[in-house]
């Protein structure tokens, strides 16, 4: 019984003309979707040359997702499938999708506003809320980025549009502000000699934009001071190291003195 | 003494080198070639220091290749930096309006070392100095250069080139209207090449034999006081009197073999 079920099911698909016919559907489908990829590669191509990566990345995708449809569509209709029925019931589907699917096209919607701004790029260094990461993809809905402490996180699109996005590694060149306090029996002209000799020893430091000195003003401690250095912003950690050490050394050496805080304790 | 050539390097031996403020150690098992560098506060006056059985300091860092090739030797060859140089002259450079001037700076080497097949395989490349970093631009574009306080000469003669160093020749066109004011020279490094002289009889400058020179540069400044920079070409007759000893770094790759398989490539990994 079920032998003659399964010769019934299986027999006419494995007729020759039913074989040749999806033979050549299989062909036309694998054709098309290599046609999409070239033409997905060749806008995406412009459109990196014209605005940015992040366009290109979401343009490319926009050009498979609906150039997919198209595809199926064709093979559909190759297969003899009514496409006016299916596209009617498409209609009716997207209605209801749409209406629940309030929170994604919003996401879509910011994801095109971000992109339209251009507030950061694939690779850029970004500050949302608590999280700092690498921006690792800008896609329709989210991005997602990599903390320093190798976590993945996806962050929806409106979200980043309500929130105050810090892009970190916009420039190339970036200022570390370093504050301390001296006590109040310093030379204050020998500690700014002093400070700029130690950024100047410091070959990552650069020399061009100067280092910014600032005494910021007299404090219940001492003479509160800002040392502003500017480094190549992949240079950020060798730079921050070596400028504190720097500083303490010297410190130490000239007998300069950070007045320590003093928590009393409570009676 | 020569510090550029082909050196060997005996098995399991520590050699160094000193030139300028770079002290390199260099020490090879059987395949595997071992070097560490460090920079002195102030560079080495006297000649450069090559020696063997040299005691490298305590806890310094050592980096490691291994090599396909037993082949004992070293290569050390000169290179000009990575990076623009940003010379920076004692007083500014004051050129009246259409002047021309030709000036000599000289410039730090990098060393690099060679080892293993064919002498071919990189093993460093170290700034003879240790340069400092600066930007030339604004703090929203712009290039990181070297930068260099350097005394500019008005005559090769006026300029001390000690071995790790180059000597290079600006030419300055002020053609435009008014005085032009130089605060800062920035020398594209990465694009120029080095020569070492090979017929000084042939050459119209006093330039030591021994000294490495670099590729001229011209700079002028336009009608609009618009700045132009541009290498000097290398003519018929310069390279009857000068032999090249290091290729530009940067090279351009624009050629249609190039460019098919780069997109080639792209369209794959798409």
């Amino acid at each position: 019984m079920t032998e003659i079920g399964l010769r019934e099911l299986v027999g006419p698909l494995l007729q020759p003309g039913v074989m040749l016919r999806a033979g050549q559907l299989a062909l036309l489908a694998v054709a098309l979707f290599a046609a999409l990829k070239i033409i997905a590669f060749i806008i995406g191509r412009l459109v990196e040359r014209r605005f940015s990566r992040q366009s290109m990345m979401i343009t490319r995708k926009l050009v498979t997702y609906l150039g997919s449809v198209v595809i199926l569509l064709i093979v559909l209709a190759q297969m003899g499938v009514t496409l006016t029925g299916l596209l009617g019931a498409f209609g009716i589907a997207g209605v209801a999708i749409g209406f629940a699917a309030q929170t994604s096209v919003s996401n879509i919607i910011s994801g095109v506003f971000l992109i339209s701004e251009k507030s950061f790029e694939h690779g850029d260094l970004v500050r949302v809320g608590d999280y700092t990461g690498i921006v690792l993809s800008i896609d329709l809905l989210s991005i997602k980025i990599r903390t320093l402490d190798n976590q993945f996180i996806r962050i929806p699109n409106e979200t980043l549009i309500k929130s105050e996005v810090t892009t970190i590694t916009r420039f190339p060149i970036r200022r570390m502000n370093v504050e301390f306090t001296v006590s109040y029996n310093t030379d204050l002209s020998a500690l700014r000699q002093a400070l700029l000799e130690v950024v100047r020893a410091i070959p990552r430091c650069l020399d061009d934009p100067e280092p910014l000195y600032l005494i910021k003003g007299f404090g219940p401690r001492g003479v509160d001071i800002l040392l502003g250095v500017w480094f190549a912003k992949e240079d950020f950690v060798a730079v921050k190291n070596s400028v504190h050490e720097g500083i303490k050394a010297r410190f130490e050496r000239d007998g300069v003195e950070i007045p320590a805080i003093t928590v009393l304790p409570l009676s | 003494m020569q510090v550029w050539g082909t050196f060997p390097i005996e098995n399991r031996t520590t050699y160094l080198w000193r030139v300028g403020s770079l002290a390199l150690w260099l020490f090879r098992d059987e395949r595997q070639w071992y070097w560490a560098s460090d920079y002195a506060e102030q560079p080495a006056v006297d000649d450069p220091v090559i020696a063997r059985q040299a005691i490298p300091p305590e806890g310094i860092s050592w980096q490691r290749l291994i090599t396909q090739s037993l082949s004992p030797e070293v290569v050390v060859a000169p290179l000009l930096p990575d990076r623009p140089v940003v010379v920076v002259p004692s007083e500014p450079l004051s050129i009246a309006a259409h002047t021309e001037v030709w000036l000599y700076v000289s410039l730090p080497l990098w060393l690099q070392l060679r080892g293993g097949e064919r002498l071919s395989e990189k093993l460093g490349e170290f700034g003879v100095a240790a340069l400092s970093n600066t930007w030339l631009g604004d703090t929203f574009s712009g290039r990181m250069c070297y930068t260099l306080q350097a005394r500019i000469g008005y005559e090769p003669s006026a300029v001390t080139v000690q071995l790790g160093e180059a000597l290079c020749c600006l030419h300055i066109a002020n053609l435009s209207e008014v005085t032009a004011i130089l605060d800062k020279l920035a020398i594209p490094c990465d694009i120029m090449a080095l020569y070492r002289c090979t017929d000084p009889d042939a050459t119209a400058d006093s330039i030591p034999a021994d000294v490495l020179t670099t590729s001229g540069i011209e700079l002028s400044f336009g009608r609009a006081n618009e700045l132009q920079v541009r290498l000097q070409p290398e003519t018929a007759a310069m390279r009857a009197a000068w032999a090249r000893v290091s290729d530009p770094r940067v090279r351009a790759q624009d050629s249609v073999w190039h460019k098919s398989i780069s997109l080639l490539k792209k369209i794959g990994e798409y």
